[in-house]
């Protein structure tokens, strides 16, 4: 009895802490919780020649000391300016969250000089998400090897963000993982006269490209449809939110890019109405599981396993 | 239109041009950026990958399924070398854009260049290259090799899956004679 009476006291006392949460996110403006986000980002994921990745983040680094600057306009346009330039002098090795972390402190820095920052942040951060996700959905669909599973298959043979998920689901063993990498290696050589290399694997790993293949284009599908669709109903709030919560939540598990997915992330919170905040902890708890997925669960999981 | 009813009121509801460009400048250059590099990967085989595209895991053709192989064409043979590590950011590009400018500009710069003889023990050894590259500020007795063309070519592989292999073809190639040798015929 007394037991589950301390149960039901510590369980109230967690829905206490939740609703004081919400109700600090709900007052709080959304500026003075993406900026802090946007700004540690930055300082850990600088795009550029060394001196401009310095400049980067002595620039966070200024704006996470003097938070004021985290409201003047001008600022944000410099630290896009800065982000735009290393994208364009590194553009054939930039990910492509470098661009969107660009497109995004320009939307800081223009929604800072707007008369209502929020509506503006939303709007920028609602399309930025849509439109990143349809072009990358219209790419795996105009591609000829993503519909056909083989992406993933070599991806999971051959790349090792994937292949901790190809171990755990098939028989994949790391001395196959080394033949692979070999073999590329071998055909890749400066010496080499090879035009053809062969690569093992077991057959199981056809079947898990497929499931991951009809995953990722419902998923990202969903992302660019709901963000893309002009509603504040609560069901579009649910799909969107939804949506770009599940594609995080699962696609960085296998693979562990945890820089895409925290401007994505940050960009969630920013879309959010301040009547729907909840879905700002939600996102705030997504960001969380993002960092703890950089423990490598999966290689945990590998390790509990065997 | 993506929710601005709580905008500050203007004369017919209409955003005025100061809102619309804080509203979609961001998103439009997405889309431009996207777009170019569209056009930059179906017209000059840049690969989705890299370029601001939003086509990462979309694909195999990534900037490492291209490699470079670069060869020494002598009055006898031919030799394999290895590109100097000045070039990488070059190499980079090249393989991220293989156009045929950048292919014949590193042909050109490879064909002027002074390539002398490896160490005499290492050209036993399988990876090691039997010519490397003399930089200008290295002073060497030793006699450069008569070089009559430098051929780069720039390979591709794609996956296959029944049976599991890589399969490579070139993608684009250049063959340029030294700038002294093209002059003088």
């Amino acid at each position: 009895m007394s037991e589950s009476l301390s149960f039901a006291r510590s369980d109230s006392r967690s829905w206490t802490a939740l609703a004081v949460a919400r109700r600090r996110l709900e007052g709080r403006p959304v500026l003075d919780l993406v900026a802090p986000l946007t700004l540690l980002l930055l300082l850990l994921y600088p795009v550029g020649p060394w001196a401009l990745s310095v400049f980067l983040q002595l620039g966070a680094v200024a704006g996470l000391v003097y938070r004021p600057l985290q409201h003047v306009s001008g600022y944000w346009l410099l630290l896009a300016v800065g982000m735009g330039t290393g994208c364009l002098l590194l553009w054939h090795d930039a990910d492509n969250h470098k661009y969107l972390l660009a497109y995004w402190c320009l939307a800081l820095g223009l929604s800072c000089g707007a008369d209502d920052t929020a509506q503006a942040l939303r709007i920028n951060a609602q399309l930025l998400v849509g439109l990143c996700f349809l072009w990358a959905v219209a790419w795996k669909l105009w591609s000829p090897n993503f519909l056909t599973g083989e992406f993933f298959e070599y991806a999971m043979l051959t790349d090792d963000r994937l292949f901790g998920l190809a171990q755990l689901f098939t028989d994949l063993t790391p001395d196959v993982y080394e033949h692979n990498r070999a073999a590329i290696d071998r055909l890749t050589a400066y010496s080499s006269t090879l035009d053809q290399v062969s690569l093992n694997g077991p057959a199981r790993v056809h079947f898990l490209a497929r499931v991951l293949t009809a995953w990722t284009i419902f998923i990202e599908g969903a992302v660019a449809v709901s963000f893309l669709w002009p509603s504040s109903a609560r069901r579009a709030t649910w799909a969107r939110n939804g949506s770009l919560l599940a594609f995080a939540l699962t696609t960085y598990f296998a693979t562990p890019v945890s820089g895409f997915a925290w401007v994505l992330l940050i960009m969630g919170i920013a879309q959010v109405r301040p009547e729907r905040a909840p879905w700002r902890l939600a996102y705030l708890g997504g960001l969380a599981v993002v960092i703890l997925y950089q423990l490598d669960l999966v290689d945990l999981l590998l390790q509990a396993l065997h | 239109m993506y929710s601005t009813a709580s905008a500050t009121p203007t004369p017919m509801n209409r955003p005025t041009p100061r809102q619309l460009v804080v509203w979609f400048l961001a998103p439009a250059l997405l889309v431009g950026v996207a777009g170019v590099h569209a056009y930059f990967a179906t017209a000059m085989n840049q690969t989705p990958w890299e370029g601001g595209g939003f086509g990462m895991f979309s694909t195999v053709d990534k900037r490492q399924a291209r490699f470079v192989r670069c060869s020494l064409i002598l009055p006898r043979d031919t030799a394999r070398i290895q590109l100097p590590g000045h070039l990488r950011t070059y190499v980079q590009r090249l393989r991220a854009r293989p156009t045929s400018d950048r292919v014949e500009s590193l042909a050109q710069y490879l064909a002027n260049a002074t390539w002398v003889a490896a160490a005499p023990d290492s050209a036993r050894k399988a990876d090691v290259p039997r010519y490397r590259y003399r930089p200008p500020y290295e002073s060497s007795i030793q006699p450069s090799a008569l070089v009559e063309a430098v051929r780069v070519e720039v390979w591709r592989y794609r996956f296959v899956s029944r049976p599991y292999g890589l399969e490579a073809a070139p993608l684009v190639s250049a063959t340029r004679r030294p700038a002294d040798r093209s002059s003088a015929e």
